[in-house]
This record gives C-alpha cells, sequence and structure tokens, in this order.
C-alpha cells in the first residue's frame, strides 16, 4: 500500500512515518503542506530545521534519506490547489494519514484511492469536533480514539475502521491526556493499516447521530480538570 | 447528586454570583433568581401580541409576556434563508425578529436545526473573528440578538453545549464593552437570561 502522511510539521509526521514504515508492504511518503498560520516559506524553513535536528538528535541518517529518496515532499500550495493536487495524484497514493490542521476539500480526498484516515481523539458518532476529551469527561461518558476515513465534513466520514476506549486515569491533567491521546496515533494509524490490509476490510457507521461539540469555556475546563483530579 | 453533578453545580453557581455582581455593574439591574417568573416550555408555538424585541425585553425584565398557543409560520425557506444571510447579519437580524416574535419559540421542538446553525455560528466563525480581531467587526445588534436567543434556549435545554456558549461569550466579550448597537439593551437582557440559565442548570 503506498501511503501519504499529511502534516504541516516534519515533526509530528516522521512520528507517524516511523510507526508505519516498521510494517511491512507499505511505501510511506511525507507530504507538508503549508501552515495557514505561517508563510511557506518560513514553515519551510522551519521544517528543515526539524529534519537536521531530528538526524543529529538521535544519529539517525532517516529523515535525511527520506528528503534525498524523494518520500519527503513539500508543497507550496494549500492542500486543494490544483498544483499540490497533482503532485499528490502523480505519487498514486492508496492512504493519506491525517495530521495536519485543516479540513480538506473533496479533490485532495479524491487523490488516494481508498481516501484519507483521520486519528480522532474521540468516540464517534456520540463526540464530533473541538475539545471532545473534555466534553466526554464532563458528562461521564468513556474517552476514546475513533479511526475514520474523513469527507469534507467535521467529523462526519461514515466509514469507520477503529474505536476503542482508551483509559487516561493516569493523566494528571486536560492536556495531558490530551496529549496522551494525540501520540496514539502511532499506534492506531499502524493498527487501522492492517485492518484495510486485510482483503475484505468491515468497516463501522458514523452516522452522524451524535453532536457537534464546539471549544469549551474557562469555567467547564475547570470542572474537567477538577473531574481529572478526582 | 453524583461527584461529577455536584462539581458541575458548584462552578455554575459561582458563575451565578459572578454574573450577578457584573450584571449591577452594567445596568445597576438586581437579578434575583428566587424571584424569576417560570417559563412555559412551547410544546407548539406561541404567538405574539408585540414585536420580537418589545418581548424580550419584558422577558429579561421578569416581566409577562402572554403564551397562547397557535400555529407556526409557514415559511418553509426560513432555515435557507437564515443559512444564506450568514454574510448579512441586518439581514439575519430582520429574519430572527420577524420568526420569533415570541421569544420563547426558539425553544419549540421544531426549531432544532435554527438552534444548531445559531450556536454553531457563534462558537465557530464568530468566536474566531473575535478571537482574532476585534468584537467591534461583528455587528453588534445581530450578535447580542442571537446570544439572547440561545440563552433563552439554554434554561429549557439539558444540552450543556448552549450553556456552556453563554459561559464561553460571558468570559470572551470584554467587560469594558460598549456595543455599537441600536439595541445596546440587548447586553443587559443577555446577562439576564444568562443568570436565568445558570440558576435552572444549578
Amino acid at each position: 500500500m503506498r501511503i501519504g502522511i499529511l502534516a504541516h510539521s516534519f515533526s509530528s509526521a516522521f512520528a507517524i512515518y516511523q510507526a508505519v514504515e516498521q510494517v511491512p508492504g507499505h511505501d510511506v511518503f511525507i507530504i507538508l503542506g503549508p501552515s495557514p498560520h505561517r508563510s511557506t516559506l518560513t514553515n519551510h524553513l522551519a521544517n528543515l530545521t526539524r529534519l537536521g535536528s531530528a538526524s543529529l538528535k538521535g544519529f539517525d541518517s532517516k529523515p535525511l534519506q527520506l528528503l534525498t529518496s524523494g518520500r519527503l515532499i513539500f508543497l507550496r500550495h494549500a492542500l486543494h490547489d490544483e498544483r499540490s493536487v497533482a503532485t499528490l495524484k502523480s505519487l498514486k497514493l492508496d492512504v493519506g494519514l491525517h495530521k495536519t490542521g485543516v479540513i480538506y476539500r473533496d479533490v485532495t480526498i479524491d487523490a488516494f484511492s481508498l481516501g484519507i484516515l483521520n486519528h480522532h481523539i474521540g468516540i464517534l458518532p456520540a463526540y464530533r469536533g473541538r475539545s471532545v476529551v473534555e466534553w466526554s469527561i464532563l458528562q461521564g461518558d468513556p474517552v476514546g480514539i475513533t479511526v475514520f476515513f474523513i469527507d469534507t465534513g467535521i467529523d462526519t466520514g461514515s466509514r469507520v475502521l477503529i474505536t476503542e476506549e482508551v483509559d487516561i486515569s493516569g493523566c494528571r491533567s486536560v492536556t495531558e491526556a490530551k496529549q496522551y491521546l494525540f501520540d496514539l496515533d502511532r499506534v492506531f494509524f499502524p493498527k487501522a493499516l492492517a485492518l484495510l490490509s486485510d482483503s475484505k476490510p468491515t468497516f463501522g457507521v458514523n452516522d452522524g447521530s451524535g453532536r457537534r461539540y464546539f471549544v469549551m469555556s474557562k469555567l467547564f475546563q475547570g470542572v474537567v480538570d477538577r473531574l481529572l483530579e478526582d | 447528586m453524583s461527584t461529577r453533578q455536584q462539581i458541575i453545580v458548584n462552578a455554575l453557581r459561582q458563575r451565578y454570583d459572578e454574573v450577578c455582581k457584573s450584571a449591577s455593574q452594567v445596568a445597576a439591574i438586581a437579578l434575583d433568581a428566587q424571584r424569576f417568573r417560570p417559563w412555559s416550555p412551547p410544546n407548539v408555538w406561541f404567538a405574539s401580541f408585540s414585536d420580537a424585541l418589545s418581548a424580550i425585553r419584558a422577558l429579561s425584565a421578569n416581566e409577562q409576556v402572554e403564551c397562547v398557543e397557535s400555529a407556526r409560520p409557514d415559511r418553509p425557506s426560513f432555515f435557507d434563508d437564515l443559512q444564506a444571510s450568514v454574510r448579512d447579519p441586518q439581514r439575519r437580524f430582520e429574519l430572527l425578529t420577524t420568526r420569533y416574535l415570541h421569544p420563547l419559540n426558539i425553544a419549540a421542538s421544531t426549531e432544532e436545526k435554527v438552534r444548531e446553525h445559531l450556536v454553531e455560528r457563534l462558537m465557530v466563525a464568530d468566536r474566531a473573528r473575535i478571537e482574532q480581531h476585534s468584537v467591534d467587526l461583528l455587528n453588534a445588534d445581530d450578535l447580542l440578538l442571537r446570544l439572547n436567543l440561545i440563552a433563552i434556549y439554554a434554561s429549557f435545554s439539558t444540552d450543556l453545549r448552549y450553556l456552556d456558549a453563554l459561559n464561553y461569550y460571558y468570559e470572551l466579550l470584554p467587560t469594558d464593552w460598549h456595543p455599537k448597537a441600536t439595541h445596546n439593551w440587548l447586553r443587559v437582557s443577555f446577562l439576564s437570561f444568562y443568570v436565568r440559565a445558570l440558576a435552572v442548570h444549578s
């Protein structure tokens, strides 16, 4: 399977790359798109710095090999731009792994033969949108991960590959719990790709029956921190 | 009551005291949950004998607004028109004040799509604009009217997202904000409805 990790930052993409490339039979690329919060040049320079420091830090030649082998691709334009879409299509990718902060348009999603997978830190269909970890804790519901194929909506993609509750009782704050859940992408993306490699993968359904959640107020964030402490 | 519920209630009670104090500073009004007149949930549709703004003002001042059941207005294009008016706040203000002549109708079961649309606009696009730029970029009458409607609904609903939208805006709007609005009193009515919602949930 040909896999493209879509990210703004080399560091976050490389962590997933290391987990995914160990699974035999995968051809993995890192595709770095421009950040919505930085100029393209600044973003590229920051990523090259990260790449250099990743190489030096672990005496690891892999980051540089990625660059020289053409497996690290820098996009100069937004992911929906026709020039970026043409680049994605030329790579003949099967699956995208979402690690950017953007909502995709159909043209980008369609550049992957199977689609783009999202590692969502909430249980779907119940918890869509923002601050879903906080909202789950506030309402006394389980916290967990859903890996699903995204569409152009906010966590509305209907094909779900994995839904799994995660124990966060070891986390002392919401920030810690969220980081722990985000970092599990290194575990859940390879799991999802293994399921996809089956000849007939089965999908759960995200039927849109849940609610879309929004950023939480400071008042309720305080409540959630208190609930975690207890 | 579970520990979880108790922690939530304690936080809401603390916020209730804070908002009452801040409302008295904004408009020299005293809010007292004990004296709130109970509202009837609109199981169908309430007829109105006045305009929307007068009714909002009366409800926020804890005055009686007659609740007589009637037929829902037959305007199938309302939701599409509302969605189409996202960049035309004056039009949206007009649409909302025409439909919700009786403001409690926002809580009718038929209005779910409208409420979701209103809370989403408030918590996504408008919130981002205020946080990244300034509240003064928004049409204050339109913003305050929508906050009032969501605040009215929050008293009826167990869905905490609505109450939290009020929490969020209470924290977001500058305390020294002087809205450039035709109906400045909508800020005071918002605080009154917010206090009522806090009282209901705590």
